[in-house]
């Protein structure tokens, strides 16, 4: 064969080949960039969004703008169903706008990015907002040795947050980030990986996906807990956050200062009163034994203080003509209280958490509930945070603490081997 | 501008060659093709930051000025001219200092205060791209024209062999004598062969790189960064994350050099092979026979050698015992082989860079090379080839185990994190699995926690894939001819004669040329997320 002949083909079978490769991606949408309809069987699990979640999340909510907006992390993107039937028909269609590992300041550039993509005519009535106290706390600045680099999909999250935010622009109105998304869900052997992907995983209907209204499914998890048992995955997220608050990590710059990220609340609530939308506020509700690690790594006094400050924030945003609420599901209510199954013990899932963290629809259904139309008659599940609350719900959640701990004596030392495992056990966790 | 980046593929590269092209088609003056290239090179590295050419630059001039004063004097004067060897000593420590400020300063500077309780200032110096194989062509040069080897060059013919674009940054590096004679040859022009086979070389070079060193970096860089944060690995962690950063070096170093071949071929020129399979080796002296071979060479030819001659002929002076080919004596072997050998490859760990680890990671390999000599000299006379049949699968595997242990030092920022990773390697954190793993494991997961072994709290799924992926890129790196091997026919590389041949050889025709499409593809697929290249920050 001529040389000449031999590059033809070189460069044919690329080409051809890269076609082939083009139009799979196209019909399968692993990242939802090109809106191509969910055929299930096929294309409707989205398993992508474990790796890609900005990004098609991105694309997603361009075309869903709905009247109602949830924002948060991965604890409301799993917990809070926007097709769950607590929702009024007149707060429909809903759409769950949360990100897994983000922070108010992403959620408000989301919301601004959704906000000039659905121009006036489609703006959401209703914010519902799921607050982490985790997102709270910083590394002060120049702490560096066990500070964990972001990887590639949250730089990713980043650096898309940043534009958009910068640009003050929609989706469709960034046309560059556009192209490259299309280039990168068309073209890339992580598009061709992740469409086989979704391929597989829609065959066997498992796996993890985003659904239609923004909600991250629940299918991982339960896979995970009949593989692993809940007993383990709460291990293992007990071990990660041992590691991580054991760390000088920090809400304000010096004790008792301004919390730094307060300013986010605000900056997201103001946004909220110039398109006079309605805001509920829940701080995310944690098993027991989330609490019970936070209290003897040293944050329970930051904790509270952090919900002092939000009462306070939400009261002044009232007294500017805000409808805003605050409901604090953190506390021992009987929900949280739910004993975890043994480590080893399969298959058996809980009612309301799959982790220390991550709470079920069932429960997040319930949330929706309390924010929405309060507290129902005879239920426990949360208590309003104004200024002149926040004492009461404080000493609240203390008395039934110490009286879960009565009945719980093994609970300390179990507490107490988690925290061990990330700083000496004769040091006692100074209060943050 | 990175080899694996769109604007390089299809910006950079297309305007170079049809440049090139049709300065040689067009006829003119015969160097013009190569001022073409010494432009384009020129650009290529001013593009990163300018202040690098002109850091650069002056050294360059320095450099061509005393090589200059040493080729009028080697011409006229005496072979042992003593202002010659002057000049040659000077244009040395010249670079040695350009190179020590620029890339060791700090270092030095920190070690000194650590030593002695001061607060010396750091620099916040910029370190010119390439700058160890940049200096370490131009004290080569130096030397050639102080020996008689290069007696005759103009401005151009040293510009193109210090700042040929596809070797700039990252080596191969290359002598004069090998490369500039290309050069010169005429008539230059873009040959349809050159382009098929160049091509071949870069599609493979851009796939290891893209798709295989990048696809387990981050396999190797969350293990790592276990270590770095003090978690206990265990011993199946650290030893899988040693593999990966193994195989993520390799993957990604010889990737770069089949494109940097490949690049220059596509021009006519030749590189010298820089990788011959290092995995297959059956020793340490195997391995760094066929891993980064340019380096190894230049280190042999300016350091170990002439210091042995040294030491040989100082021994002999005053008739003491030589070495041998077997059976030396100790004292011998201590000042003859194991001395320039640990000096030796103490300097390859300093050239990669500067920091303790880096000079550790020489170091360990001058232990490792040392005892293999050793064993050479000292071992049984057991029959050759029973001898082979056993330590050619047992030499291999133990080279394969030393390389992996010496990663810890390579990849680790700090001595504690590389000690941390080393005590993990050697069973002190424990030998645990991820308890998804064992869990999934059905009886022989319970069999193995009855046996001693722990569950960690590690990831499962990224456990799993770390194993696939280093099973999978073992297997390529050990079981199929490496690409000098494929495209042997075509002799890719200058040096070839070393390589040994293999049934698979590329052949012009639709099968391989698919092949290539392929791999090319998968290359220019995975560059959405572009990374560097490890070696381009030696």
């Amino acid at each position: 064969m001529s040389e000449r002949r031999f590059l033809a083909w070189l460069f044919g079978v690329a080409a051809l080949a890269g076609l082939l490769v083009a139009a799979i991606c196209w019909l399968v949408d692993p990242y939802l960039v090109f809106g191509r309809p969910r055929v299930a069987g096929f294309n409707d699990i989205k398993v992508a969004v474990t790796q890609r979640e900005p990004m098609m999340k991105a694309h997603q909510a361009s075309r869903s703008c709905g009247k109602t907006v949830i924002l948060g992390s991965s604890r409301s993107a799993i917990g809070l169903d926007p097709d769950a039937p607590v929702w009024p028909a007149a707060l429909r269609p809903v759409y769950n706008l949360s990100l897994a590992g983000s922070n108010l300041a992403d959620a408000r550039r989301l919301l601004q990015a959704l906000l000039a993509h659905c121009g006036p005519d489609r703006l959401p009535t209703t914010l519902v907002v799921g607050l982490d106290f985790e997102s709270f706390e910083h590394w002060p600045s120049g702490f560096g040795p066990v500070r964990p680099q972001p990887n590639r999909a949250d730089q990713e999250q980043i650096d898309r947050l940043a534009q958009l935010a910068s640009r003050d622009v929609g989706w469709a109105q960034a046309p560059t980030r556009l192209w490259q998304d299309r280039a990168a869900a068309l073209l890339t052997t992580s598009a061709v990986f992740d469409s086989l992907a979704t391929l597989q995983a829609s065959l066997r209907s498992a796996g993890a996906n985003l659904l239609p209204n923004g909600k991250s499914s629940e299918w991982q998890l339960r896979d995970w807990t009949i593989a692993d048992g809940a007993g383990t995955l709460f291990e293992q997220k007990h071990l990660l956050v041992a590691r991580r608050y054991a760390t000088p990590l920090q809400m304000s710059a010096e004790p008792g200062g301004t919390i730094r990220d307060m300013a986010d609340v605000q900056a997201l609530l103001d946004l909220a009163a110039r398109h006079q939308m309605v805001v509920r506020l829940a701080v995310q509700p944690s098993h027991v034994s989330h609490h019970e690690l936070l209290d003897a790594l040293g944050f329970w006094p930051d904790f509270e203080r952090w919900k002092r400050v939000l009462a306070d924030t939400a009261q002044a945003q009232r007294q500017r003509g805000l409808d805003v609420r605050i409901w604090d599901f953190g506390g021992y209510e009987p929900d949280y209280l739910e004993p975890v199954p043994a480590r080893g013990l399969r298959g058996k899932a809980m009612a309301s958490f799959w982790d220390p963290v991550h709470y079920s629809t069932p429960l997040g259904a319930r949330i929706v509930s309390t924010l929405l139309t309060g507290a129902a008659p005879g239920e426990r599940l949360a208590t309003e945070l104004r200024p002149d609350t926040v004492d009461q719900r404080l000493a609240q959640v203390r008395s039934d603490r110490a009286a879960w701990r009565l009945q719980h004596p093994e609970a300390l030392a179990e507490t107490q081997r988690l925290r061990c495992t990330a700083m000496p056990c004769g040091k006692a966790a100074s209060p943050r | 501008m990175l080899f694996n980046s769109y604007a390089f593929i299809f910006g950079f590269l297309p305007v170079v060659l049809i440049g090139y092209a049709l300065l040689a088609r067009h006829g003119g003056p015969a160097g013009r093709p190569v001022w073409w290239l010494v432009v384009c090179s020129t650009v290529f590295y001013a593009i990163w930051n300018p202040v690098n050419l002109a850091i650069i630059l002056p050294s360059l001039i320095v450099n061509f000025a005393l090589a200059r004063l040493l080729q009028r004097r080697v011409a006229q004067g005496p072979a042992e001219d003593p202002v010659t060897s002057a000049i040659l000593f000077v244009g040395v420590a010249l670079n040695l200092c350009f190179l020590g400020y620029f890339k060791y300063r700090n270092f030095f500077v920190d070690s000194a205060n650590q030593l002695l309780g001061q607060q010396w200032p750091m620099l916040d110096l910029l370190l010119p791209l390439g700058i160890s194989f940049i200096t370490f062509q131009k004290i080569a040069f130096l030397v050639d024209v102080r020996g008689g080897t290069v007696k005759q060059f103009e401005a151009r013919d040293f510009l193109i062999f210090v700042a040929f674009f596809p070797q700039l940054i990252a080596g191969p590096i290359v002598h004069y004598r090998e490369m500039v004679p290309q050069f010169q040859a005429s008539p230059r022009r873009v040959e349809a062969r050159d382009l098929c086979i160049g091509l071949c070389l870069f599609a493979m070079g851009l796939f290891k790189k893209a798709v295989l060193a990048d696809g387990i970096a981050p396999h190797a860089t969350a293990l790592f960064a276990m270590s770095e944060r003090g978690d206990a690995l265990g011993l199946v962690n650290a030893w899988l994350g040693g593999l990966c950063f193994a195989l993520q070096v390799y993957f990604d170093f010889s990737g770069y050099s089949d494109m940097a071949t490949g690049l220059a071929r596509l021009f006519g020129i030749r590189l010298p092979i820089n990788f011959d399979s290092p995995l297959k080796a059956t020793s340490i002296i195997d391995f760094w026979n066929r891993w980064h071979m340019t380096l190894t060479r230049f280190l042999t030819a300016y350091v170990y050698a002439p210091l042995s001659l040294r030491l040989t002929r100082a021994r002999m002076v005053r008739g003491q015992a030589m070495v041998k080919r077997a059976g030396s004596r100790p004292a011998a072997f201590a000042v003859l082989v194991a001395l320039p050998t640990m000096l030796t490859m103490f300097l390859s760990g300093l050239w990669h860079g500067a920091g303790l680890t880096f000079v550790l990671y020489g170091l360990l390999h001058g232990v490792y090379l040392v005892i293999n000599h050793g064993w050479r000299q000292w071992r049984p006379a057991w029959e050759r080839q029973r001898y082979q049949r056993l330590m050619a699968p047992l030499g291999g595997l133990l080279t394969l185990l030393a390389l992996v242990f010496s990663m810890a030092l390579f990849k680790s920022r700090t001595v504690g994190s590389a000690l941390h990773m080393m005590q993990a390697m050697l069973g002190l954190d424990g030998v645990s699995l991820p308890l998804a793993v064992l869990g999934r494991l059905g009886s022989a997961g319970a069999w193995l926690q009855a046996a001693g072994l722990r569950g960690d709290m590690t990831s499962g799924g990224g456990f799993v894939q770390a194993v696939a992926w280093s099973l999978l890129l073992l297997a390529i790196a050990t079981g199929l001819p490496n690409s000098m091997q494929l495209m042997a026919r075509f002799e890719p590389a200058l040096g070839m004669k070393a390589v040994a041949p293999v049934r698979w050889q590329v052949v012009l025709n639709a099968r391989w040329a698919a092949w290539f499409g392929l791999l090319l593809l998968g290359g220019l697929m995975s560059l959405n997320q572009i990374s560097e290249f490890l070696y381009w920050h030696f």
